[in-house]
C-alpha cells in the first residue's frame, strides 16, 4: 500500500496505532483488510527494540535494512494479491540457534562468534515462505544451555517485567523480545524447558512441540534425542498460527514424523466442554513445592475448566526427581558428545557455566546413558498408564517468579527438579500460559500437557483459559 | 551432598575425558558432583530386567 493509503497515528477500534501491540491474530486480520501496513507494523518493533533493547539484550544483531525490505516487499505483495497467509507481514526473531542463510548464527557462543551457514534451518525456511518479516537473530543461553553468564561476547537477556531479574532459558532473548512487543512471536527451542521456561517468567505463551513435530534440520543441537523446536507468542492461538507453518515431515530430521499436519486452530471456541484433565498436584506441592501465587494460578484454572465442564481428577507420575535424573543424565551425555572435540581443544573457549556443565557430561559413562534411556523407557510406559483416562495434564511450569539474574545457581539444574524436562523425556507437547502475577510484580505461570499429536486440544484448552482471564491486556511497564 | 568418587577418582574420569582443566575448575566441578553420583543411582533404580530396551533404538530401515 502506499504511504498515504497506510493507517497512522491516532487510532480507532478498527485502525489501531502503530505503537499500539497487536497479536499475530490481530495484526493478521488487519493487514488482510489493509488497515495496518507491514511496513508501518515493523517500524514500530524495530523503534521498540531500539528503545528498549539496551536495557534487555534481548538481540545478539536486528538486520533493520532486510527487515524493512521484507516488509515492503510483503506490502506489495498483500496489494497486488492479497496475504500468502495469517504470518504474512509480521515482525519476527529466531533464537540464535537457528541457522540463517548469511546471516551469522553463534549459538550465543565465543566458539561460533563469526560463523555464517550456507542455508536456512528448515523451520527458518518454512517461516520466512509463510512471510514473516525477520528482525534479527535473538540472545539465548549459549548453546542453549550455559547461561544466565555474563562473560560472553553478549550479555544475557533480561526480564521486561523486571530488568534485574532472568527470563530463565534457553530461549531467553525470544523470550524477553516477544513480552516487549520488539516482534510478535519468535522461535525456541526446548531441550529440558527452554522454551516453556522463558514463556513463563517472561509472562507470554510457549509451546513444545510433540517430539517430530517440528524439524530439527539446521538448528544447532543440543541434545538430539531431547532437543525439540517450536515458537513462541504473546497467546496460545499465536503460537497455533506459528506452528502451522513450522510443523510437517522433513526427510533432512531423522527423527521427523511423517504425518499429515492437522490444522491447530481447528479446535479454537469450543471450550473445554468434555475435556477430561488430570493433575500431576505431587508434582508442584511435594516433589516441588511451587509458590503461593504459582499454586493459586493452577487451582484457579483448574476451577475455570471444571466450571466450563471439563472433568479434572488427580493423577500421579513417577516422581519428578526421575525424570529429572533420565532427563539430565542423557541431556549431559549428548550434550557432551556435540561439543567433545572443540572441549577438548580448549574448553576456555566457552563460557563458564556452559563450560563446567559440559564436563559433567564427559565424566558419565556409556552405561550411564543406556541405563537413563532404559528407565526413559519405563517412564513413559508408566506415563501412559496414569493417563489412560486424561486427556490434558495440568501442573506447573517454574516454581514462582524470576529470581534476580545474579541470583541464579550454576547448578540450579541439580538442585531442584524442574518441572518441564519430565515431557522432553516423555516426547509428550507442553505449552506454558500465563496465569497472573506473584508478590513481586513478576509473572507466574502454569503447563499444559497433551499425548503425542494432540496439540489442537492443547490449544483449544489454553486458548479458552486465556480469553476467559484478563493477563493478555497488560504489558510490562517499560514498554513504550 | 559431598561426592562418594574420591578426588583421585575423580581425575581419572576428566583424564578419560580428554579435558584440559585448572585444579579450580576441576575443584569447583568436583564439589558438584555428588548431584550427578545421585542422578546416577535413581535412573538405575529400581533395577531393570536384563532384557529391558533403551528408548532409542537402531532401526535398519530408517525412517521406518
Amino acid at each position: 500500500m502506499s504511504a498515504s493509503d497506510r493507517p497512522t497515528g491516532g487510532g480507532t477500534a478498527n485502525q489501531p496505532r502503530p505503537t499500539d501491540i497487536p497479536t499475530i491474530a490481530e495484526a493478521a486480520k488487519l493487514i488482510a483488510a489493509r488497515k495496518l501496513s507491514p511496513v508501518e507494523l515493523t517500524e514500530a518493533c524495530l523503534s521498540r527494540a531500539e528503545a528498549l533493547d539496551g536495557r534487555l539484550h534481548a538481540f545478539i544483531r536486528r538486520t533493520r535494512d532486510t527487515a524493512l525490505a521484507t516488509a515492503r516487499a510483503a506490502e506489495a505483495r498483500i496489494m497486488t494479491a492479497g496475504p500468502r497467509g495469517p504470518l504474512d507481514g509480521i515482525p519476527f526473531a529466531h533464537k540464535d540457534i537457528y541457522c540463517t542463510a548469511g546471516i551469522p548464527t553463534t549459538g550465543h557462543s565465543r566458539v561460533l562468534q563469526d560463523h555464517v551457514p550456507e542455508a536456512d534451518a528448515t523451520t527458518v525456511a518454512k517461516l520466512a515462505e509463510a512471510g514473516i518479516v525477520m528482525l534479527g537473530k535473538l540472545a539465548t543461553h549459549e548453546f542453549a544451555f550455559g547461561g544466565p553468564s555474563f562473560d560472553l561476547p553478549w550479555p544475557p537477556a533480561r526480564n521486561p517485567w523486571n530488568p534485574e531479574h532472568f527470563t530463565a532459558g534457553s530461549s531467553s532473548g525470544t523470550g524477553a523480545a516477544v513480552a516487549s512487543g520488539m516482534i510478535l512471536g519468535g522461535t525456541g527451542s526446548d531441550t529440558g524447558g527452554s522454551i516453556r521456561g522463558p514463556a513463563a517468567l517472561c509472562g507470554i505463551a510457549g509451546i513444545k512441540p510433540t517430539y517430530g513435530l517440528c524439524s530439527r534440520a539446521g538448528v544447532l543441537p543440543l541434545a538430539q534425542s531431547l532437543d525439540h523446536t517450536g515458537p513462541m507468542a504473546w497467546t496460545a492461538e499465536d503460537c497455533a498460527l506459528l506452528l502451522q507453518a513450522m510443523a510437517g515431515h522433513d526427510p533432512a530430521d531423522p527423527a521427523s514424523a511423517d504425518r499429515p499436519v492437522p490444522d491447530f486452530t481447528a479446535q479454537l471456541g469450543q471450550g473445554v466442554r468434555g475435556l477430561r484433565i488430570g493433575i500431576i498436584r505431587h508434582f508442584h506441592e511435594l516433589d516441588h513445592p511451587v509458590s503461593p501465587a504459582t499454586l493459586k494460578g493452577i487451582e484457579d484454572a483448574a476451577a475455570f475448566f471444571r466450571s466450563e465442564g471439563a472433568t479434572l481428577r488427580d493423577v500421579a507420575l513417577p516422581s519428578l526427581a526421575e525424570f529429572n535424573a533420565c532427563g539430565w543424565i542423557i541431556l549431559l551425555t549428548e550434550a557432551f558428545a556435540v561439543h567433545e572435540a572443540w572441549m577438548r581443544r580448549d574448553p576456555n573457549l566457552y563460557g563458564e557455566l556452559l563450560r563446567d556443565r559440559l564436563v559433567l557430561g564427559g565424566l558419565l559413562s556409556g552405561a550411564d546413558y543406556m541405563a537413563a534411556q532404559k528407565k526413559r523407557r519405563a517412564l513413559i510406559a508408566a506415563t501412559v498408564a496414569a493417563t489412560a483416562d486424561v486427556d490434558i495434564l495440568l501442573t506447573a511450569a517454574q516454581p514462582g517468579e524470576a529470581a534476580r539474574i545474579d541470583e541464579v545457581p550454576k547448578w540450579a539444574f541439580m538442585e531442584k527438579p524442574n518441572f518441564t524436562i519430565p515431557f522432553n523425556v516423555t516426547g509428550w507437547p507442553g505449552i506454558s500460559i500465563c496465569t497472573g502475577y506473584g508478590a513481586g510484580g513478576l509473572p507466574v505461570a502454569m503447563q499444559l500437557v497433551g499425548k503425542p499429536f494432540t496439540e489442537p486440544m492443547l490449544f483449544r484448552a489454553a486458548d479458552a483459559y486465556e480469553k476467559a482471564h484478563g493477563w493478555r491486556a497488560r504489558r510490562p511497564e517499560m514498554v513504550p | 551432598m559431598p561426592p562418594k568418587t574420591t578426588e583421585a577418582e575423580f581425575e581419572a574420569l576428566v583424564a578419560r575425558a580428554g579435558l584440559t582443566l585448572t585444579a579450580a575448575q576441576k575443584a569447583g566441578i568436583y564439589a558438584a558432583f555428588g548431584g550427578i553420583e545421585a542422578m546416577q543411582a535413581l535412573v538405575r533404580a529400581p533395577a531393570p530386567p536384563p532384557e529391558a530396551e533403551p528408548a532409542t533404538t537402531f532401526s535398519a530401515e530408517p525412517g521406518r
